[in-house]
C-alpha cells in the first residue's frame, strides 16, 4: 500500500516536472518565434489585401512602428479614402484616429478598421509570447506544433494553435480558436525573405475563415527595420503626427 | 500521351498556377516613400429633397410673408481639400472648405478654411501650434458636453470636419510605466476680437482653454477648464474604457457657470435668465458577433429647454403666425436659430446607432440606422443610411430621416417631415 502511495506521488509530480519543462521549452521557442518575426522595436510597410468572394480586391498600405511589449501603430497611406488614419494600441488599450474626426475613439480588439478577415489585434499584433502562455509542445521532424492559451479574456482569440518551421524558427501556420473551441481564422505565413540586418522571416500572411466563406485576407511586408522610438510617440495626443516619424 | 505524362502536365500546370497566383501580390514600397508635402482630400456631390412640415414652425418663421413650398431639391457641391508640407521641426498644414448649394428659393456658395496651422515640434513630447486649429474634445460619439472651444457637431453626421477656432496651442506628453501610463497637457489661447474667432463669444476677451490627459489604469481620462472670458467659465472631465474585446463604455460631464438662457413665454415675450448648469453625457460601443456595431448614448443639458418652454416658444409663433404679426415672427426668428430652434435644444436626450458592414454577405455595402429622441417631448428622427465603396476611391450613400413628433415637440416642428439624400464622394 504505502509502495503504491510512493509510486502515485512519483508519477504526479513526474507529470508536473514533464509538463512544466514542456512549457518552458515551448517558452522558449515562442519567444524566438517572436524575435525572428519582428525586432522588438522597428518600423515597417505593410499592404493588406483583402480578396472578395467574386475575385475584387481592397488594398490598404500601412506604416507601423512598434517599441517594446506593448506599443503598436498603424498609419494608412493608402487609399486616399484612409490615408491620414492612424491605429494605436498600447496593452489592450486600442483607439482609432481619423483626421476628419480630429480625435481618437477607443476602439475594440475584434472590431476591424480595414474590414475583411484582419481585425484590429491582427493589425495591431503584439509579441506572441505577450499575450499567450504555451500549455503544449509536440515536437515533429521538421517541425514544433506550439498549444497556446490566451493569458486573460482581453486577448482577441483565446486558443491557438502555431505550426512553426524548425530550421528558421518561424511559423509556417496559426489556427486561432474562441473560448468556445470555435475556429475562428487560420493565418498562413509564407515566402521567407531576408529583410536585412539579421531579420530573415515571411514576408506574406494569408488568412482564411470559415466565419467569412471565401474571403481572404492577405498582409504583404516590407523594409522591416529596427529603430528606437520615444514613448511619447505611443499617446493619444501623437497620433495625428505619426506621419512626421516616417 | 502516357498517363505519366498528364500527371506532369497537371502538375506543371498547377505549379505555373500556382505561381501566378503567388505572384499576384506584389507589394511595390518606393511609390509611398515619405515627402516634404502631402496633399489630398474629396470632391462631393450631393442632391436632397425635402418635404417640408407645413406647420412646423421653423418655416413659419423662415417663410415670413413668404409662400411656403410642399417640398424643396438642392443640389450640393463641396470640395475639401487637405495637406501639409514638413520642413525639420516644422510643419504646416490646412484644410480647405469650400462648397456650393442650388435649391429652388436660393443660391450660393462659399469658401473657408477650416483649419491653417504652423506646428513646431522641438522634441517628441512637445508641440507648439499657431493659427486656425480644430480643438475637438471629449468622448461621445453624438454629442461633447465637455469641447469648450469647438463648433458644435451635427449629432446626424458626426464625423463630418468642422471648422476651427485660430489659436495658439502647446502640447506636452509624459509617458510613464505605473499606473498612469501617459499624461499630457494642452493649452490654447484664443483671443476674440472684431475680427477674430468673433462668433465665439464676447469680444475682446481673452481665452485660455486647458486640457490634461491621463491614461490611468488602461482608461481614458481628461480633466478640461475654460476660463471666464468670452464665455462663462467652465470646467468637467471625460472617461472612455473597453471592458472587453467588443465593449466600450464612455461619459462626459461639465458645469457652466452663469450660463444665459433666453426664454420666449406664450406671447412672444423675450427674457433672459443667469444660472448655472451641469451637461453630461454616458454611452457605450457594443460589437455583436454578426459585426453589427451599436452605439447607444443619453445625454442630458440642464441649460437646455423643458417641455414647457419649447411649448410656450412654438405657442407664440403659431400666435405671431397666425395674427400675421410681423415684428414679432421676425425677432423670434432672429433669436430661434441660438435657442429653440438651433439642433437639440432640448434636456435629455437618447441617441441609438446600429451600423452593420456587409450584411447579408452585401459585398463593400454597410447599412445603419440612427434615432436621435428628445425623452421630454418623445419626438424623434430615424435615419436610415446605406453607403457602397465598391469601386475604387468613390463612396455612394444614400440616406433618408424621417422625423415625427406632436404639435410643439422639438421634431414635430422642424423644418422637415421628411428628407432622402443621395452623396457621391470622390477621395484623392
Amino acid at each position: 500500500m504505502r509502495i503504491k502511495i510512493h509510486l502515485s506521488i512519483f508519477y504526479i509530480i513526474a507529470v508536473l516536472l514533464t509538463s512544466t519543462a514542456f512549457a518552458d521549452d515551448g517558452t522558449t521557442i515562442l519567444k524566438k518565434v517572436d524575435r525572428n518575426l519582428q525586432p522588438e522595436s522597428y518600423e515597417m510597410y505593410r499592404k493588406l489585401i483583402n480578396v472578395e468572394p467574386d475575385g475584387d480586391r481592397k488594398e490598404f498600405v500601412l506604416y507601423s512602428i512598434k517599441k517594446g511589449r506593448d506599443k503598436m501603430v498603424a498609419l494608412f497611406l493608402d487609399p486616399p479614402s484612409e490615408k491620414g488614419r492612424s491605429s494605436l494600441r498600447d496593452g489592450d488599450n486600442m483607439w482609432l484616429y481619423i483626421p476628419n474626426v480630429g480625435k481618437p475613439l477607443r476602439i475594440t480588439s475584434l472590431q476591424s478598421v480595414v474590414g475583411g478577415v484582419f481585425n484590429n489585434s491582427d493589425i495591431l499584433r503584439l509579441d506572441y509570447h505577450q499575450e499567450y502562455n504555451v500549455t503544449g509542445v509536440t515536437n515533429e521532424k521538421d517541425k514544433y506544433i506550439l498549444e497556446l492559451k490566451a493569458k486573460t479574456n482581453s486577448v482577441a482569440y483565446d486558443r491557438l494553435k502555431m505550426w512553426v518551421d524548425k530550421k528558421n524558427l518561424v511559423p509556417t501556420k496559426i489556427e486561432a480558436y474562441a473560448a468556445s473551441g470555435l475556429l475562428i481564422k487560420t493565418l498562413h505565413y509564407s515566402k521567407i525573405t531576408d529583410f536585412g540586418n539579421g531579420i530573415i522571416r515571411p514576408a506574406m500572411l494569408q488568412t482564411d475563415s470559415p466565419l467569412y466563406k471565401d474571403y481572404q485576407s492577405i498582409m504583404l511586408f516590407s523594409n522591416i527595420k529596427k529603430r528606437s522610438f520615444a514613448d511619447e510617440v505611443f499617446t493619444l495626443n501623437y497620433m495625428s503626427r505619426i506621419e512626421s516619424l516616417r | 500521351m502516357k498517363v505519366s505524362q498528364h500527371v506532369f502536365m497537371l502538375i506543371l500546370f498547377m505549379l505555373s498556377g500556382y505561381s501566378i497566383a503567388a505572384e499576384e501580390f506584389i507589394f511595390d514600397v518606393s511609390s509611398y516613400q515619405k515627402k516634404n508635402y502631402r496633399l489630398g482630400g474629396y470632391l462631393e456631390y450631393s442632391l436632397n429633397h425635402q418635404i417640408l412640415n407645413q406647420s412646423a414652425a421653423a418655416n413659419s418663421l423662415l417663410f415670413i410673408n413668404k409662400t411656403l413650398p410642399d417640398s424643396i431639391t438642392q443640389h450640393i457641391g463641396i470640395i475639401e481639400l487637405n495637406g501639409d508640407y514638413k520642413q525639420d521641426k516644422w510643419q504646416a498644414r490646412f484644410n480647405f472648405h469650400a462648397e456650393a448649394y442650388d435649391n429652388e428659393l436660393v443660391s450660393d456658395q462659399q469658401g473657408i478654411f477650416y483649419e491653417a496651422v504652423a506646428t513646431y515640434q522641438p522634441t517628441t513630447g512637445i508641440t507648439l501650434e499657431a493659427g486656425k486649429k480644430a480643438i475637438k474634445w471629449g468622448k461621445g460619439y453624438a454629442w461633447n458636453p465637455v469641447g469648450f472651444v469647438e463648433r458644435p457637431k451635427d449629432p446626424n453626421d458626426p464625423d463630418l470636419s468642422r471648422e476651427g477656432y485660430v489659436v495658439a496651442a502647446a502640447d506636452i506628453i509624459k509617458s510613464f510605466s505605473d499606473d498612469i501610463k501617459t499624461l499630457a497637457f494642452t493649452a490654447a489661447y484664443l483671443p476674440v476680437t472684431e475680427h477674430i474667432n468673433e462668433d465665439f463669444g464676447q469680444q475682446e476677451h481673452n481665452n485660455i482653454a486647458a486640457k490634461l490627459y491621463l491614461l490611468y489604469n488602461d482608461t481614458d481620462i481628461d480633466i478640461v477648464f475654460l476660463n471666464q472670458g468670452s464665455r462663462s467659465w467652465r470646467y468637467g472631465f471625460d472617461f472612455s474604457k473597453n471592458i472587453n474585446t467588443n465593449f466600450e463604455v464612455h461619459g462626459e460631464w461639465a458645469y457652466l457657470s452663469n450660463v444665459t438662457k433666453q426664454l420666449v413665454d406664450n406671447t412672444g415675450v423675450i427674457s433672459t435668465e443667469q444660472d448655472s448648469a451641469q451637461q453630461w453625457l454616458l454611452g457605450v460601443r457594443y460589437l455583436t458577433e454578426n459585426d453589427t456595431t451599436i452605439i447607444a448614448e443619453y445625454y442630458r443639458n440642464e441649460a437646455g429647454y423643458n417641455e414647457q418652454q419649447m411649448d410656450d416658444f412654438f405657442s407664440a409663433v403659431d400666435v405671431a403666425y397666425a395674427t400675421l404679426n410681423t415684428n414679432l415672427l421676425n425677432s423670434l426668428s432672429k433669436i430661434s436659430q441660438q435657442t429653440y430652434l438651433k439642433r437639440n435644444p432640448g434636456k435629455n436626450y437618447l441617441y441609438l446607432r446600429a451600423s452593420n458592414k456587409e450584411p447579408f454577405d452585401w459585398l463593400y455595402v454597410t447599412t445603419a440606422v440612427t434615432l436621435i429622441t428628445n425623452i421630454d417631448d418623445n419626438s424623434y428622427s430615424i435615419t436610415p443610411e446605406i453607403s457602397y465603396t465598391g469601386i475604387k476611391d468613390l463612396e455612394l450613400r444614400f440616406k433618408a430621416a424621417w422625423l415625427n413628433g406632436d404639435d410643439h415637440s422639438e421634431f414635430g416642428e422642424k423644418r422637415n417631415d421628411r428628407k432622402v439624400e443621395f452623396r457621391l464622394r470622390y477621395y484623392f
